[in-house]
């Protein structure tokens, strides 16, 4: 929480600075993915972090797209979703808007 | 949504939430917009499958590289792979720069710690010596001179010496 109030400035000028997001939690979270993942270098989860932040941003930057559509100022979680199925770069997402959507436009990809 | 997930597996929701919020701003910096809870829990579940999703696949092209260590090589490829490939360029940018940093900072570091090292060095030398004679003058005079010797311990170097000196000539 303090690295985010330090760096923020940074994020909003837009320059590549220090990872916002907790380089620990983002290792847990890649181990989590699969029980082969073990080992890894000390600089992959800088790499994560900052490829967390430019996905984020671009879902977001997508959802808003959505919601200035239906005019209005709230963004919601049927945005996210509509923006996800709109996306075919987002596909791997389909799983988890499918429950919130009221009904999915594209089939679930294959595993 | 199925939230089988502790909270030391998600993603901190406030750097979530101010990653949304700036971003917002950015696509409309004269109108505020509000985003709803469920929408904030959306990003941050969306951001936490997309490491998977990714760490998997990076894992993949490790392991085909037959290595046991995923390293940041890994990631670019896999990104590519999932058709993210325009992160690609800026992420290669802050990594040079995380590194070059952390070049810089290790150089600092190490300068540091040589200068530390001396350092110590050259006062526990001092010390022991001006330990050792002090040790012998507190044997000798242990009856007349208590409140002398907490004060010869707390001194420093060459004090000790001149009192020494000083005592003698007494």
């Amino acid at each position: 929480m303090r690295q985010a109030g330090t760096y923020s400035g940074m994020v909003i000028s837009g320059k590549t600075g220090p990872h916002l997001l907790p380089l620990a939690r983002i290792k847990k979270i890649m181990k989590k993915s699969g029980e082969e993942v073990k080992m890894i270098s000390g600089e992959s989860p800088i790499v994560f972090s900052k490829a967390c932040e430019l996905f984020i941003k671009e879902l977001t930057q997508r959802s808003w797209m959505v919601t200035i559509k239906g005019k209005t100022r709230t963004l919601s979680k049927e945005d996210v979703a509509s923006a996800v199925l709109a996306t075919d770069l987002f596909d791997f997402l389909l799983n988890l808007v499918s429950q919130s959507a009221p009904a999915p436009l594209h089939p679930k990809p294959p595993n | 949504m199925e939230k089988v997930v502790s909270e030391a597996e998600e993603l901190p929701k406030a750097i979530v939430r101010r990653l949304v919020k700036d971003k917002l701003s950015e696509c409309s910096p004269d109108y505020d917009f509000n985003v709803h809870k469920d929408a904030h829990l959306a990003f941050a579940e969306s951001a936490r499958i997309f490491i998977h999703y990714l760490s998997a696949t990076a894992n993949d092209i490790c392991k085909e590289s037959r290595r046991q260590t995923m390293n940041a090589e890994d990631v670019f490829k896999a990104l590519e792979e999932i058709e993210f490939s325009e992160f690609v360029k800026p992420l290669r940018a802050s990594l040079a720069e995380f590194r070059k940093k952390n070049a810089e900072k290790k150089g600092g570091a190490a300068k540091e710690n040589e200068a530390k090292r001396k350092r110590k060095l050259e006062d526990s030398s001092a010390k022991n010596g001006s330990k050792t004679k002090q040790k012998k003058l507190d044997t000798n005079k242990e009856e007349e001179q208590e409140e002398g010797e907490e004060e010869e311990e707390g001194q420093g170097d060459g004090e000790g010496e001149g009192e020494e000196d000083n005592r003698e000539s007494e």
